[in-house]
């Protein structure tokens, strides 16, 4: 009994945490699924004026740790120049999770814009509409219920990876868990904390799962 | 903060910090009856009791144990293989002034003391803490240079004292003396937004890019991680609970021990103590270890 008199003891901190840790992971999968669209239809684009940024976006963000990116961003960017500092480390974060999430939405975009049958395009041609027109009426409103898997999913995975945010002095949820570890010198914190993070889980897939059911009235 | 950071030895620390080699020791078992669970890091405190009074120096050679990898006090220099750092230059003006010659151990910090022991060199030279209990399995020189959290500003800052972090940020690193007397100070009251990171670069990167108002580091290690950039910072601030820093003989090695300390002392009369001091930490840091 007395260990979860404990485990509810540090409940408010570790709510302190995971309000951190969500509050992140929905801006920065927010932000970044607006900006993974244009990543995604400019990498499908013909033009190489586009398409080779988008590429190489895509490439650089997936290609590297985010650990990296976080660091580079905070603590590189400034011994390159002083004018580009990020005041703070909050929007440093929030910074570095839309880029990266950004470049793994829009690889899932992508592969679902691609898996719109042709013949949609075709008829949409038919009918003498331009491609944005075809994107914006017909391809992408299809292409919305087959994302929701994958954005989820990707959800889940900027949610844990949420706890990389440390490194520049910011307490979320696996953060805060530690100090707690290391001030009361037990691991037991560690059941509260893992709690929480599938509570936190639980609820996204259950709306996640919610919005599939909405979207899927057309198939 | 690596090597044996026990808060709770910090006032008996101060009591028998300048006991040295011979009688005061005595005192400071005394103090640490209460501390049985102290670890113990002599394999045979009774061998090392029973060893022998006289200098162990074998053919005029000096043979100094230490972990190089602790900058400033003990680090390889940029070629990777020349040791350099405070402990370093001391132990080399130490065996110039006896009239020996150095030879350095570099040896891991596990089992350092085991070393010492077993006579694989004749002094432990590499940032050891005065703690109670290697007092106990050990003979411990005088304090030579003490490390104590202190509080680094730029210096156009108008914190002065460690009450002046009221509603600034100060950054320090996770789980270090630092941290845990900053953590101290807020549950006693003052308002400061406490910035944690698993580096201590990670602090003063804050500090120079002006993320934060202050940093809260180990005096032995600010002036390093400032680098050139020292000239732009100040120390306002020094804990009054210092862990002192102390050489590290084989217990009952006191012959050696009195020749070390002599030697010290000549060092410091002739300033080159002062001089090493200033090189490393940027301030001659030897010269108060009261």
């Amino acid at each position: 009994m007395d260990a979860i008199s404990r485990m509810v003891n540090w409940l408010p901190q570790l709510l302190l945490g995971a309000r951190m840790t969500i509050i992140i992971t929905i801006i920065s999968v927010a932000v970044g699924l607006v900006l993974s669209l244009f990543l995604a239809l400019g990498k499908m684009s013909k033009n190489p004026i586009l398409s080779k940024p988008c590429s190489a976006y895509i490439f650089f963000f997936r290609g590297t740790p985010l650990l990296m990116q976080i660091y580079f961003l905070y603590f590189g960017l400034p011994q390159f120049n002083p004018a580009l500092t990020i005041k703070s480390a909050f929007v440093a974060a929030l910074i570095a999770y839309t880029l990266n999430t950004a470049a793994y939405l829009a690889e899932n975009i992508r592969a679902g814009i691609q898996s719109i049958d042709k013949g949609q395009y075709e008829a949409a041609k038919a009918l003498g509409m331009t491609y944005g027109q075809t994107m914006r009426l017909i391809i992408i409103p299809q292409t919305v219920r087959r994302l929701i898997p994958p954005v989820g999913n990707e959800f889940i995975m900027v949610l844990k990876d949420v706890s990389l945010v440390a490194i520049i002095g910011l307490s979320d949820l696996t953060k805060v868990t530690r100090a707690i570890s290391s001030s009361s010198a037990t691991a037991l914190v560690y059941i509260p904390a893992m709690i929480i993070y599938l509570i936190i889980t639980a609820f996204f897939t259950f709306v996640f799962n919610k919005a599939e059911k909405k979207y899927s009235v057309y198939e | 903060m690596k090597k044996g950071l026990a808060l709770v030895a910090a006032a008996v620390m101060a009591l028998s910090m300048l006991a040295g080699c011979g009688g005061g020791s005595s005192s400071a078992k005394t103090e640490t009856k209460a501390q049985t669970e102290a670890q113990t890091e002599a394999a045979g405190e009774s061998q090392a009791e029973a060893a022998g009074t006289a200098s162990t120096l074998k053919e005029g050679v000096l043979q100094v144990g230490v972990e190089i990898g602790y900058p400033p006090m003990e680090y390889f220099d940029e070629d990777g293989k020349t040791a350099i750092g405070f402990d370093i230059e001391l132990a080399q003006a130490l065996a110039a002034e006896m009239g020996v010659e150095l030879e350095l151990v570099d040896t891991a910090w596990d089992g350092i003391f085991a070393g010492v022991d077993t006579d694989k060199y004749d002094v432990i030279m590499s940032s050891v803490s005065y703690l109670p209990e290697r007092d106990e399995n050990y003979t411990l020189s005088k304090t030579y240079v003490a490390n104590a959290p202190v509080i680094v500003v730029p210096n156009d800052s108008e914190i002065a004292d460690i009450a002046d972090l009221e509603g600034k940020s100060v950054a320090v690193q996770m789980e270090t003396t630092a941290d845990y007397l900053i953590q101290e100070q807020i549950s006693g009251g003052l308002n400061t937004e406490l910035r944690q990171y698993e580096k201590v670069i990670n602090a003063f990167d804050e500090l120079k890019t002006g993320r934060v108002d202050a940093v809260c580091t180990d005096s032995v290690v600010a002036s390093y991680y400032l680098g050139d950039e020292a000239n732009n910072y100040k120390t306002v601030w020094e804990s009054p609970e210092k862990e002192p820093i102390v050489m590290c003989f084989k217990k009952g090695n006191d012959a050696l021990c009195g020749e070390m300390e002599a030697a010290l002392d000549a060092l410091r009369a002739s300033g080159k103590l002062g001089e090493i001091a200033t090189k490393y930490f940027g301030s001659d840091i030897t010269a108060d270890l009261d």
